[in-house]
Parts: C-alpha cells; sequence; structure tokens
C-alpha cells in the first residue's frame, strides 16, 4: 500500500467512526490485555489498567475484558462522548492534524469488520475481543534493570529483601505497588482471574484473530503450556490464529526444547496462521547482561540460532528497549542481528525476516533513560543507525534479507529523542542513576564501572554532586 | 574501482531504503530545480558494435548510451519532451572516461568528457526535468526489471561524486562497502548499491 493509499483508508476510518461519535473508537470491544497476576486490564495500552472486579468474574469470565467500568466508557462513545481515560488520543487529535491510535487501531482488518456489529450492539452486552495480549504470571527468572516487582517475582524477592531503591520516585516500590492494589498474586497463592480465564477461553479462542502470551516469562507459566496444548488439539476450531509469544530466551534447556517441540507441531500442520516469537536485548555480553539480570547473553543467541534452525517458518522480533546501558555496544548487536537475518533467511518465514530489531527507547524508569548521558554518549547512537542503514534491505521480498525500513527509522529516532530538549529532569535523573547502580551493585554483587569503563567519567562527575 | 558487469547495474538512490534516513538524500537534488554536477571517472569494457546504457537518470530517462561505438546524451526536459544528442568521436573497449555534467537551474545543462565539453545546452526558455525522486542507474537502462531489453553494458567505475553547487553531497572511490552497499566517504550516507546481495 503506498504511503497516500494508507492516507486515505485511515480518512475513511476516521470517517466512519466520527460518524458514530468523535470518540468512537473499535479497540474498546476489539482488543484488550489482561494482567492475570494483577487482575488488571485495558483494551489498548494508552488508558491506564483498571482492576477486574472479582464480583463480576463470579457472575461472568468474560468481565477479563467486558468490566463494568469498560461498558460505561464504550456507552460514552456510542453517546458521541471522550472517555478521559483516552485522552492521549485526544491531545494528538486536538493539537494536530495527524491520525491517532483510535484511527490506525480501528483500522486494523480484524477490528474494522466488527464495526456494523459493534455499533447494533447494546454498550450493556458482553463482547469478545479479536485481539488478546494475556499475562498469566509474573513468574520470571529474571529481573532487567527497567522492569519491576509487576512483571517480575525475581524483582519482588529483591525488593521483599532490600526494600525499594531511594531514587526521587521510590524506585519498584511494594508498598506502592500494593496502595494501588496491584500486587500480583504469589505462584504459590490461588488466583480466581486465572480460573476465569480458563472458563472463558473455549468460547474467546473461536473468535481470535491474534492471542499474544506475555509475562513475567511465559514459558515458566503452566498456563502458557496449557494454552499451547489446547491450540494444538482443537486447532480446527480456529486454524487462522496468529499466535505470538514472548520469551526472554534464558528458560531451561528442557522447557525451551518442549516449547520447540510444540511450535513445531503448530507451524508444520499449519494449525495457526503464523507464530511469532518475541523477545529481549539491548546491548551486547556483559553489558546486555547487567541491564538483563539472569540474562546468559551466549545462551540466548544459541537459542535463536536454535529455534530459527528447527522452526523455518517462525520470525524472531527482538523487542530493544534502548537505554543509557544500550549505547556502548547497540552497534554491536546490529552486527550479531544482521548476522542471523543473513544465516536464517529463507523463503517459508511467516513474515519476510527471520530475526527483526524493534527499537523502542526507554521513557521510565526515568533514571535509566538515555537523554541522562553526555553528548558524545549520544552521539554513538547515530553509529548504530548508519551501521543498520548500510545494512538496509535494498528488496523488501521474501529471501532478501537486511534491515528494513521500519528497523532503521527506528534507530535513528533514538537519536532524535536523545538529544531533543524537554521538560526532562536531567540532573535528578542523574543524581538517581548513580543511587541506582550504586545499591544494584551493593545487592546483586555486580560492578558497574567494571562493565561499563566508558561511564567512569559520568560516574565520577555525578557522584560528587 | 567497482566492476560492473553486464546485467549488474548499480544505483545511486540513498532514498530508496528508509524514508527518513539519511535525511537529505543527494538523489533528490538530481532534477531541473537545483543546480548541481554529477562527476565520474569510468572505463568502458563493451562498446564494439554493441548497445548500452553508461548511465541513466531515472525515471526521467537522462543519460548517456553506447551506439555502435558512438555516444548519444538524452536528455528530458520539464515539458517532457526528449532529445538526443551525439558525441562527435568513437569510443572503444578500455577507453577511460572522466564526464562531469553540469546543471544550473533554468541556465545550462553542460557535460564535458576529458575536460571537452561536448554538449552546452541552454535551458533559459525549457528546463530540464523536474523529479523529486529520481535515481541514477550505471550499467543499465532500468533497475527493477533487468532483461536483454535493458541496454546493459559492462564497465570499470573509479570514482563518482555529486555536488550541490560547489558542496560535495557524496563522494565514491569504492575502497569501502558494507553488505552491498559503497560507503560515501562524505560520510553523508549517499550510497551506491546493486542488487546483488554480496559485494
Amino acid at each position: 500500500m503506498s504511503d497516500n493509499q494508507g492516507l486515505q483508508e485511515f480518512q475513511k476510518t476516521k470517517d466512519k467512526l466520527d460518524s458514530v461519535g468523535c470518540g468512537f473508537c473499535l479497540a474498546k470491544w476489539t482488543q484488550v490485555t489482561i494482567h492475570l497476576s494483577a487482575g488488571l486490564t485495558h483494551s489498548c495500552h494508552h488508558p491506564v489498567q483498571h482492576k477486574i472486579p472479582l464480583s463480576e468474574l463470579k457472575r461472568n469470565p468474560s468481565a477479563l475484558h467486558n468490566t463494568q467500568f469498560k461498558k460505561d466508557k464504550r456507552k460514552q462513545m456510542l453517546e458521541g462522548k471522550r472517555p478521559s481515560e483516552c485522552n492521549y488520543c485526544w491531545n494528538i487529535e486536538d493539537s494536530s492534524n495527524s491520525f491517532s491510535d483510535r484511527i490506525f487501531k480501528s483500522t486494523e482488518p480484524w477490528s474494522f469488520d466488527q464495526f456494523d456489529e459493534i455499533v447494533k450492539s447494546d454498550w450493556r452486552k458482553d463482547y469478545n475481543p479479536r485481539y488478546v495480549e494475556v499475562s498469566f504470571s509474573n513468574t520470571c527468572n529474571f529481573k532487567c534493570a527497567y522492569c519491576g516487582p509487576q512483571y517480575s517475582s525475581k524483582w519482588v524477592e529483591e525488593i521483599e529483601k532490600f526494600g525499594h531503591y531511594e531514587t526521587t520516585n521510590r524506585f519498584n516500590s511494594i508498598e506502592d505497588l500494593k496502595n494501588r492494589n496491584e500486587m500480583p498474586y504469589k505462584h504459590s497463592e490461588h488466583n480466581p482471574y486465572i480460573d476465569a480465564f480458563w472458563e472463558w477461553w473455549p468460547d474467546l479462542f473461536k473468535d481470535l484473530h491474534t492471542f499474544r502470551i506475555t509475562g513475567g516469562e511465559p514459558l515458566l507459566s503452566k498456563d502458557t503450556f496449557k494454552v499451547l496444548e489446547y491450540i494444538q488439539e482443537n486447532s480446527n476450531q480456529n486454524p487462522n490464529i496468529s499466535l505470538a509469544i514472548n520469551s526472554n530466551l534464558g528458560a531451561p534447556d528442557n522447557i525451551i526444547d518442549r516449547f520447540i517441540e510444540i511450535a513445531k507441531d503448530l507451524c508444520e500442520n499449519n494449525k495457526v496462521r503464523e507464530l511469532i516469537i518475541f523477545t529481549s536485548v539491548e546491548a551486547k555480553g556483559s553489558q546486555a547482561e547487567y541491564t538483563r539480570h539472569g540474562l546468559d547473553y551466549e545462551r540466548f543467541w544459541s537459542n535463536v540460532d536454535k529455534i530459527l534452525t528447527i522452526l523455518p517458518k517462525v520470525t524472531i522480533n527482538i523487542m530493544a528497549t534502548f537505554n543509557a546501558l544500550s549505547v556502548f555496544t547497540y552497534s554491536d548487536l546490529i552486527d550479531r542481528v544482521f548476522e542471523s537475518k543473513k544465516k536464517f533467511a529463507n523463503n517459508e518465514r511467516y513474515w519476510i525476516s527471520a530475526i527483526q530489531l524493534d527499537t523502542s527507547y526507554l521513557r521510565y524508569p526515568s533514571h535509566l533513560s538515555v537523554k541522562i548521558l553526555e553528548t558524545e554518549h549520544k552521539e554513538l547512537i547515530l553509529d548504530s543507525a548508519k551501521k543498520a542503514l548500510y545494512y538496509g534491505m535494498t528488496e523488501f521480498v521474501q529471501g532478501s534479507y537486511g534491515f528494513s525500513n521500519t528497523e532503521i527509522q527506528k534507530i535513528k529516532r533514538l537519536y532524535d529523542y536523545a538529544i531533543f530538549e524537554d521538560d526532562f529532569k536531567l540532573e535528578q535523573n542523574r543524581k538517581d542513576f548513580i543511587i541506582f547502580v550504586d545499591e544494584l551493585d551493593r545487592r546483586r554483587e555486580t560492578n558497574f564501572l567494571e562493565t561499563f569503563p566508558q561511564l567512569k567519567k559520568f560516574y565520577d562527575t555525578y557522584k560528587k554532586i | 574501482m567497482i566492476h560492473i558487469k553486464k546485467y549488474k547495474p548499480w544505483i545511486f538512490y540513498p532514498s530508496a531504503l528508509c524514508d527518513s534516513y539519511p535525511e537529505n538524500p543527494a538523489n533528490k537534488i538530481i532534477s531541473g530545480e537545483h543546480d548541481f554536477q554529477l562527476e565520474m571517472r569510468i572505463t568502458l569494457l563493451d562498446t564494439e558494435d554493441k548497445n548500452g546504457t553508461v548511465f541513466s537518470i531515472l525515471p526521467k530517462y537522462t543519460g548517456l548510451d553506447i551506439h555502435k561505438n558512438l555516444l548519444f546524451f538524452t536528455v528530458k526536459f520539464e515539458d517532457e519532451s526528449s532529445q538526443f544528442y551525439q558525441f562527435p568521436f568513437t569510443i572503444y573497449d578500455n577507453v577511460d572516461i572522466d564526464l562531469k555534467m553540469t546543471h544550473v537551474s533554468k541556465k545550462y545543462l553542460k557535460i564535458t568528457i576529458n575536460d571537452d565539453e561536448q554538449l552546452n545546452l541552454n535551458l533559459e526558455k525549457l528546463g530540464l526535468y523536474k523529479d523529486s525522486n529520481p535515481c541514477v542507474v550505471f550499467g543499465s537502462n532500468s533497475f527493477s526489471h533487468i532483461d536483454e531489453n535493458s541496454n546493459c553494458t559492462e564497465m570499470e567505475m573509479h570514482e563518482f561524486k555529486l555536488y550541490k553547487k560547489k558542496k560535495l553531497l557524496a563522494h565514491h572511490t569504492f575502497d569501502e562497502f558494507i553488505f552491498n552497499k559503497s560507503v560515501d566517504k562524505t560520510g553523508n550516507l549517499n550510497f551506491l548499491h546493486h542488487k546483488i546481495l554480496e559485494c
């Protein structure tokens, strides 16, 4: 689709949505992210997630998506109002001529084809979403520097032992999480949200376009394998499902192998339309291992190779959360990704590339943002962007390899973000960064300056403040 | 130096790969509204009674062609009309050509070969073609579909430069390659590339 065709398509969607109301968005019905470990839900990632009342679940397991809270927002949308929780989109629409995510999300074919049914439906009616993202548990064997107790049981252990970090915003405070009623259930505790999911699942499955499992580390959850085995056995009910699974690829070998075996059956026997594996890494070697505590960098790549070899249709997408500790070796990571793109290129993949590097910048916790760095460090991002450009794919067709337009743009965008002067609290965040790495080293017996000698001068400067 | 083999053209099209990077791809100035100069040092290797395209600026075809040991330069104008000009000498294999194509908007287009002026077109009444995203193909009249109709030829290219007025925007002496691309010595990321996956 050309840019112009795309714009026309988005305008068509906007006109149709606006014919119902200026706040109408199909995502409120057609998609959902559910954190079962804490009983939280939201339709898209812009509105803050809200608690799912257990009382509603008792009557209706689909309240994992169809909460009374969400139905009220749907009512507002159908009555031409704009729910305030969606102000991310209203800000964009009111301050520019750009299309907001309301338009992009509603344009998705699996969403847009539901338009008539949704408009005709009563706002009280339960609705099965087409795109579902589920986190069964916060059980995780990693405690990445930018993550927290909500998504990592390892972080829970650390905070319970040592308390929160004494940064300005009390980084990873469990008390704050409890005060917001967002503390995840422990692995050993009975979780009624999981019960509700399994009650709802047979009805949900047949309508799904995309099902994505996130975590924690999904491969450490028995519910992940229960879902995969269900799909194996019931694929005739929905053979066109797009399945996506997040993994840090650091689970024990027997678990990785069990997953690959099931994935092989799903792919080879066309029990899914596609299977995409999402993982994460944003630096090389010891610097990557410092940021993603629990990671064995070489084992990670060994598992990438294993998956791409045994599963010739699967694409691995690396969701890189670029942060202050990524700048020095991101260029090396690009080399490694390119090597895999080349090695595993074939004409069978569900997506064009065997492996993709999807770079986004870290905003929170702000003390780990790339913005804290000196200009000379930020300039290194341009070296990465140049490398990605020269590794660029001149033809976006099956069998070719190289970095795509989007992958390159996202790396270049990092630099623009890093140097853009906004209301970022530079001095405070630099101070918090020093507090954070000092405390991290103390708790984990790591050595920041040995791992990041390039930041010695930076560390010494801001340590004194 | 790069050896441009028959049916394996190279292309100067740095805007082709990424929408926003490089931020000011130099191929976009090879158009009637800009002052630019293209320079190339080449050795032709397939001229004997052959047809071939030395270089072509696309999609508004403007470029240098070989026809039976003669060189012809085709110009597309802003009204979409075309004109071709025969140069008054014969060429042979292994002859070195140092070509400069100098364009000053709405004034003139000059072609010099080995420091001799071969063409001086007055553009005051009818300017050069205008195009927002042109590319330069070396060794063919096409890049997307290469076949026997693509007028392919064989040559060596030793150097390529592109200036905007006096400012050097792209410079290649073909000393460094990454993937299927020649690295731009100016650092402006105005690479040359070819379709073959490996250099």
